[in-house]
């Protein structure tokens, strides 16, 4: 069994994990919930040795792993995955896990019987035709099975998992649930940090709910999910014992965008276009992955694009704000050719973008950060402080924290940021690339609202979403992406009613 | 069957160059064998310099074992009357033992901040040796015995035996689950020490290894040229000349080291003897077309083609 007891990290004045104690039992799933910047990872890291806890232990049976260095603690019989997954990018995936068993408890000096073990692993993670692949060729899911399959390598007592789950789809998760509940046997105590409350209600034993470093409470998933602060801070909304939110539930909050049933709606000609995409192409090298899709925005318009991790959304977005050269192909924006100008010069044109994992300037103050979206569009800075009070208006949080640096806030925060700093050039057509991937429940509630207002302010919106039924409540239309091509074009009205769509994508 | 054939040919062809390495001396004349010892004296210190870069941390400052090795052979030999081969390896031991003490401070930092930490403290020793006047010779320098009483046939086979040595060290290390741990902590430390892997010790024998090489050599140049200051001992050439060569053979392989080493050393004396004036612009000007053109270096080019060459051989087969 782990023990935490009394674990206490303060960085820089802030105290990150305060007093937390709990154990992992051999043969149990242990599930650690909370918001972003409630410590989780920090009590992760202190765990596994990446840093030194100012007081507090930690034993594993009766040894004592407190302050010990990571390779010592992984030797001791603790393994873990990164919430980013951080695999060695210039090994194959059979050398990743090879080289874990090479190193891990009761090392392997033998390369032969490595390489054996290793071969399992990549049987039971059904990695064979990628053995030998580099993890950049991989696609997100695949990576996340490597990184499972390393740790798991190792033959762990104790299993400590990042965030597997995060940017997953929903049938990915499904997939990634069985998964563990595989691994799951009596001589392993697993320890997850999950967003995902779906995962959380099918696979924990019991959950530690942490906020602003402290232990809320623990308790079985069912404590967890009606304890009222909980539901406050951090759900944000009742969630079934399934752990998804009711889809109908939630429409009834919004105001519900006039149904006309029977007469199905054209969507170029039912708007005006703002952006109009055409046989669009892309690729990288040798590798088309994006194979003429046709696309409009319509004016005042929230557009989504859904679909599995590597099917080509982000492409298509790249491709469009001119940071990837298209093949073939046009895009036009309010009319006018964009299809090969440079990217700044489309940015220019009111085209404004928030780039996945969000890329804020980490030592550069909030404001500063919000200011540089203004920098370079002429009428936007010499309108920059009143743009500035808008957008506080928006994020009344963002103006709190004005000064601090873009790095120490927390992931929505920082997610508020990056959309701040692309509102801030006024553009007319706004594109989001995940914005809320790896946030809290209410927190990705709160960044759908933003991202609803903006719309309100006569901004046009193309969302790429993983999040399908936050895509489904928010979205005006939606576009389905299956491997680089454009399978389903439809209102959101239409498939959220649409039983066999909702439960293609695990919804039902 | 060319699985099986393979280490056979790799047998017969290093039995074959060392054949032709052991002839050489007797079949060059004095001039060519002086390049002969230059060429494997970079061999060995662009190899030893490789393998603190294979484990992530760029040294721009190994000046700093080479002279402090040139000094403690020439010093071992006249001072205590040492044997000047047990003098070359009391040299390579000092190095790297002030290598395993130095680590455990250098490596707080990573990247640019430890390459200018270790170029500063080459300089911080040259300015020691310039200073200690009793000991050193101040800026008069130190005379040495010549090596093996001026035999320079013995001098190449002793640098020779050297680089041998370094050679088969490296590649047995390939063989080792050491090979993969170093792999996989260059570019993830954090992550790789999260699997077990002893990072810190794996870079501080790494780092002591490679300074005692470079510390050897440096006791070698020492009686080698029978003269040394600290202008010389400590030069910035000393320090980056591995690292050009490292990057232009092919970085993190023996290969390329060594292909790095044997051809610049000799394009730069050829250019040196062709060109009057200018040569070092036109080796300036071959470094970065050839940085720009072969970024993974000669041998990255060489095994780029061969594995392309190979997997088309495979399709065919399909």
């Amino acid at each position: 069994m782990l023990k935490i007891r009394n674990l206490s990290k303060s960085f820089g004045g802030v105290r990150a994990v305060d007093n937390v104690s709990f154990d992992v039992p051999l043969g149990s799933i242990v599930a650690l919930i909370g918001p972003n910047g409630a410590g989780k990872t920090s009590t992760f890291n202190l765990i596994s040795g990446l840093a030194e806890p100012d007081t507090g232990t930690v034993t594993l049976f009766d040894k004592q792993l407190t302050g010990k260095s990571p390779d010592d603690v992984c030797r001791a019989g603790i393994a873990r995955t990164f919430q980013i997954s951080q695999l060695f990018e210039t090994l194959s995936v059979r050398e990743n896990i090879q080289t874990a068993a090479l190193f891990g408890r009761r090392p392997r000096d033998d390369l032969q019987a490595a390489v054996v073990r290793a071969n399992e692993l990549v049987r039971a993670f059904d990695l064979v035709r990628h053995a030998e692949a580099l993890p950049k060729d991989l696609t997100f899911a695949q990576r996340r099975n490597v990184e499972i399959a390393r740790a798991l390598v190792m033959d762990p007592q104790i299993l400590l998992l990042d965030e597997v789950l995060a940017g997953l789809t929903a049938s990915e998760i499904e997939d990634a649930i069985a998964t563990i509940e595989r691994v799951k046997s009596p001589t392993v105590g697993i320890l997850l940090v999950e967003h995902q409350m779906r995962a959380v209600m099918r696979l924990a034993d019991s959950v530690v709910v942490m906020m602003q470093g402290s232990v809320l409470m623990q308790g079985s998933p069912d404590e967890v999910r009606r304890h009222p602060k909980v539901l406050s801070a951090y759900l944000g909304e009742e969630i079934d014992a399934s752990g998804s939110l009711v889809l109908q539930r939630s429409e009834d909050a919004l105001p519900a965008t006039s149904p006309m049933d029977g007469e199905r709606q054209t969507f170029s000609a039912a708007v005006t276009p703002i952006l109009a995409v055409r046989g669009l192409s892309a690729g990288y090298g040798p590798l088309t992955a994006l194979h003429g899709i046709d696309l409009d925005v319509g004016e005042n318009e929230l557009v989504a694009l859904i679909g599995s991790n590597g099917m080509g959304k982000s492409t298509a977005l790249k491709a469009i704000s001119g940071l990837l050269e298209p093949l073939t192909g046009t895009v036009h924006f309010e009319g006018r050719d964009i299809t090969r100008l440079p990217p700044h010069s489309i940015a220019r044109l009111g085209l404004g973008q928030v780039p996945e994992g969000r890329q804020l300037f980490q030592y550069m103050s909030v404001e500063d950060n919000l200011l540089l979206g203004a920098a370079f569009v002429a009428q936007a800075w010499c309108a920059r402080r009143e743009r500035l009070g808008e957008i506080f208006a928006l994020f009344p949080r963002l103006a709190e924290r004005r000064t601090q640096r873009a790095g120490r806030l927390s992931g929505g925060e920082q997610q508020m940021v990056a959309i701040g700093r692309a509102l801030m050039a006024r553009p007319r057509l706004l594109m989001l690339d995940e914005p809320t991937i790896g946030l809290a429940p209410i927190v990705v509630a709160e960044t759908f609202e933003a991202i609803r207002r903006i719309k309100g302010t006569g901004v046009s919106v193309l969302l790429v979403e993983q999040n399908v039924g936050w895509a489904l409540r928010v979205a005006d239309r939606v576009y389905v992406m299956e491997s680089g091509r454009i399978v389903l074009a439809e209102t959101a009205e239409k498939l959220r009613s649409s039983r066999e769509f909702l439960r293609s994508f695990g919804l039902e | 069957m060319t699985s099986n054939a393979a280490p056979l040919t790799a047998a017969a062809a290093g039995i074959v160059a060392i054949s032709a390495l052991a002839a050489l001396p007797f079949l060059l004349d004095a001039y060519m064998l002086h390049w002969a010892v230059a060429v494997l004296k970079f061999v060995v210190l662009t190899l030893a310099w490789d393998i603190l870069a294979r484990t992530g941390q760029v040294s721009f400052g190994h000046a700093a074992f080479f002279g402090l090795g040139a000094y403690i052979a020439v010093l071992a030999a006249s001072a205590f009357g040492l044997d000047q081969i047990l003098s070359m390896l009391v040299a390579g031991v000092v190095a790297a033992g002030l290598a395993t003490c130095l680590s455990a401070l250098f490596f707080r930092v990573r990247g640019i901040y430890f390459a200018i930490l270790t170029l500063a403290f080459a300089e911080v020793l040259k300015v020691c040796a310039t200073m200690l006047t009793d000991i050193t010779g101040g800026a008069m320098g130190l005379s040495a015995r010549p090596l093996f009483g001026g035999d320079a046939i013995k001098g190449y086979f002793f640098i020779l035996g050297l680089a041998l040595v370094t050679i088969i060290g490296m590649g047995l290390l390939s063989r080792t689950r050491y090979h993969f741990g170093i792999l996989a902590m260059r570019g993830s430390p954090d992550v790789a020490a999260a699997f077990g892997i002893p990072v810190v010790a794996i870079r501080t024998i790494a780092y002591s290894v490679s300074a005692g090489l470079t510390g050897v050599v440096g006791g070698f140049y020492a009686f080698y040229t029978t003269y040394i200051n600290p202008e010389s001992a400590f030069e910035v050439a000393i320090s980056v000349a591995p690292v050009i060569m490292s990057i232009f053979g092919g970085l993190y392989s023996i290969a390329g080291g060594i292909i790095g080493a044997v051809t610049l050393t000799l394009i730069q004396e050829y250019l040196r003897t062709t060109f009057e004036y200018g040569s070092l612009i036109v080796y300036g000007l071959l470094l970065i077309v050839s940085i720009l053109f072969m970024p993974k270096g000669v041998w990255g080019l060489i095994a780029g083609l061969w594995s392309r060459r190979s997997s088309k051989c495979r399709d065919a087969d399909r």
